[in-house]
């Protein structure tokens, strides 16, 4: 590849690893990647992986790791949200600012049947109830799915009846400490 | 990936009157490359006119022409000031050195 070294070529072209280029098309300095050109060895894989590196999804993958890095809490793909309105939104900006588009803004679907929201509802006390999640959560490419637990809710027999018999038994091990929400301490084993 | 490297400079570029000398200059004739042009620009008709370019009968299908050309070329030169930079990526896709 020989190139004059200007606009978007500075950034897809490598100066003597995947071409040469000029930064100026006079003459005299026009001829010199030419000379360097024919003086090396190109290889084409190498070539080809490079013009790779710029493929639109990995891009987006990029973006979505960059993304990651600056979230609070990424467990296995799944983030946490931790004030989750304020992340929500941070987080939405943030993949919108660096995906520029690529990335629809984010479908939330709350585990929690809500409670009517009128002034009659919100003075009895608001009653939430578990909702089924999906029985097969399906993750597609490109996509980053933000689970929201909340921990603050009053126990129920619901919660039991949502885990497997091991999950209950390693949930045992676990005890909520109620001034830190969202912090899971572990429990000295009793048996 | 072909192995057999033609002798000749695969120039991407749009054809103005202002780049003209970038392919006429002596690095191609130096290096005794032959020079093959693709593009499309408001110089075409002239340069038609003077033989220095053929006009193509098979326009219809730009992108497959730039892959042929570009997987046997010795070098992809890309005079023209461009963006984004993709005219280099597409060739160096198509495994141009």
């Amino acid at each position: 590849m020989i190139a004059y070294r200007a606009g978007g070529a500075e950034e897809t072209v490598v100066d003597g690893k995947t071409g040469c280029s000029s930064i100026s098309r006079t003459r005299s300095l026009w001829a010199k990647p030419f000379e360097q050109f024919e003086s090396m060895h190109w290889s084409q894989i190498l070539l080809r992986r490079h013009a790779e590196k710029f493929d639109r999804n990995v891009f987006r993958f990029s973006c979505l790791a960059i993304s990651c890095s600056v979230a609070p809490a990424v467990l296995l793909g799944r983030v946490v949200a931790r004030c989750a309105s304020a992340f929500r939104k941070y987080f939405a900006s943030s993949l919108a600012e660096t995906c520029g588009g690529w990335i629809k803004p984010m479908e939330t679907t709350s585990l929690f049947h809500q409670s009517s929201r009128s002034a009659a509802g919100a003075a009895m006390a608001p009653a939430q109830v578990w909702k089924m999640g999906p029985t097969a959560p399906v993750i597609w490419p490109n996509e980053v799915h933000v689970w929201r637990a909340r921990l603050d809710v009053p126990w129920s027999w619901t919660f039991d009846e949502a885990l497997t018999l091991d999950d209950r038994a390693r949930a045992d091990r676990f005890r909520l400490n109620p001034t830190a929400v969202d912090s899971v301490s572990r429990a000295p084993r009793c048996d | 990936m072909s192995n057999d490297i033609q002798d000749y400079y695969l120039v991407l570029s749009r054809l103005m009157r202002t780049s003209e000398s970038i392919w006429r200059s002596k690095p191609a004739s130096e290096w005794n490359r032959r020079l093959i042009i693709i593009g499309d620009g408001p110089d075409r008709a002239r340069l038609e006119k003077l033989g220095m370019i053929e006009s193509s009968s098979s326009d219809d299908r730009p992108d497959q022409i730039v892959n042929y050309y570009a997987r046997v070329c010795r070098a992809a030169v890309v005079p023209g000031e461009e963006d984004f930079g993709m005219a280099p990526l597409e060739a160096n896709a198509a495994a141009a050195r």
